[in-house]
């Protein structure tokens, strides 16, 4: 019920970006669906993957700002992710999510309670430091960004118990993003430098592996239409808890973009075994709205 | 095994989109596929209909010769596409100098040849191979230095 308050809140985040400051407005001035959707730690890109494009539709003289609304329903949890960004002269992006992981009827065989919740908080910043997905046509050089995510649990105490070492981490990435106009694909790759189990939820370290690991994150998207996207997404994980295997996460989507304002992504994800309850995939949707 | 299917899904994609692109070529130019002189003559008359109806870019033609900017564009777009044309005008960091255009005017025009073409019946795929060749020209026509 929070986060539906929170998400309401959120989706008034693009409205307050109607009003003008001077000549520094939204000019809607990139093309359509070349900022990507969000992924579910608030980043643009595609729904697992951070991509180098900056979310929005605002050019280099101007600004973006999207808020987002994501669902998954896995067999044994539910996850929610709620959160929004600005994208500022096609250079920075500044991201906030917040993920809800409900244990649902699954809580109690945890040894939680019915319902239980993992929280999480994502603040990111990432900065385009070369190349133009876009405009870049006649090289192979990829736009490449770098990117960095504050990433908060909540409830350290069983965090701590299940073995993770800390309730908040920092990820750290380099993405690389290159849109081939004449072949209608995208293709990207991101390293990831960080320490978090299953994206942070279950914390940060652990009683296996306390160190950062290095990371991958692979997509491919292939444009149908003008506003009609097909994808995959493949996320490596780090297995940093004794208790329990974590696997690579993976998703399958189609995303629609019927006009810069709005885009809704269907999806297929599966994000391996989480806390021992085998196999956890499912459909997954996100409704994205912005100016 | 799911993820078996979504890497051959991957794959898929990929190969899609490779053989969109081996498929083409070869046997018949751009220049054709655009529907030749009439075919771009229309896509260009078009991009500039809704373009001097466009708000966000009118006004750039103010001090155009728009005739003249017309047979130029077309002139330009069958030779970038292997038609049988030599273009004869400024290069495009000349001919728009002073014009003041930022990415926001070059996507809207960008966006205004993509209705003429969705006009023409151009297939979104050599619409693409189209735009691939132009997109490069943002430096130029923006005076922002190559990214």
């Amino acid at each position: 019920m929070k986060l539906l308050h929170f998400t309401l809140a959120i989706l008034a985040v693009p409205l307050a970006a109607c009003s003008n400051f001077g000549d520094y407005a939204p000019d809607r001035g990139r093309l359509l669906a070349t900022g990507g959707v969000s992924t579910v730690e608030g980043s643009g890109g595609g729904g697992l993957s951070s991509w180098a494009t900056i979310s929005g539709y605002g050019s280099d003289e101007s600004f973006g700002v999207n808020a987002f609304y994501t669902q998954s329903n896995l067999p044994d949890f539910e996850l929610r992710v709620a959160g929004a960004s600005v994208g500022m002269n096609d250079r920075v992006e500044i991201s906030y999510a917040k993920q809800q992981f409900d244990t649902g009827d699954t809580g109690p065989e945890l040894g939680l309670a019915q319902g239980y919740t993992f929280e999480q908080d994502i603040v990111g910043a990432k900065v385009r430091v070369l190349g133009d997905a876009v405009y870049g046509q006649d090289t192979w050089v990829p736009q490449v960004s770098v990117g960095a995510q504050y990433k908060k649990a909540s409830d350290a105490p069983l965090l701590g118990a299940l073995g993770a070492t800390d309730d908040d981490g920092v990820d750290l990435y380099v993405a690389a993003t290159k849109i081939m106009l004449d072949k209608n694909l995208l293709v990207g790759g991101t390293l990831r430098a960080t320490r978090a189990n299953q994206f942070g939820l279950l914390g940060f370290g652990g009683d296996q592996n306390d160190d950062y690991s290095m990371q991958f994150e692979g997509t491919v998207a292939y444009m149908l239409s003008k506003n009609l996207v097909i994808g995959a997404d493949y996320r490596t994980k780090p297995d940093n808890l004794g208790f329990a295997e974590e696997q690579d996460a993976a998703a399958a989507y189609i995303a629609y973009f019927p006009t810069k304002n709005i885009s809704v992504t269907g999806a297929y994800v599966d994000v391996g075994d989480v806390a021992l309850r085998g196999k956890q995939d499912g459909a997954y949707l996100s409704l994205q709205v912005g100016f | 095994m799911k993820h078996i299917v979504l890497i051959t899904l991957f794959i898929a994609a990929l190969c899609t989109g490779l053989s969109a692109c081996s498929t083409t070529g070869a046997q018949t130019t751009l220049y054709d596929r655009l529907g030749g002189n009439s075919g771009v003559t229309n896509i260009v008359s078009g991009t500039l209909k809704y373009t001097l109806a466009d708000p966000r870019i009118a006004h750039t033609f103010d001090n155009s010769n728009v005739p003249r900017v017309e047979k130029l564009l077309i002139e330009q777009i069958c030779d970038l596409t292997d038609g049988p044309c030599t273009y004869s005008g400024q290069t495009m960091e000349r001919s728009h100098r002073g014009l003041n255009l930022n990415t926001m005017h070059f996507n809207a025009l960008v966006e205004n040849m993509q209705k003429a073409m969705d006009d023409e019946g151009v297939p979104f795929a050599t619409q693409n191979d189209l735009l691939a060749i132009l997109a490069p020209m943002h430096g130029d026509v923006t005076g922002r230095p190559k990214r």
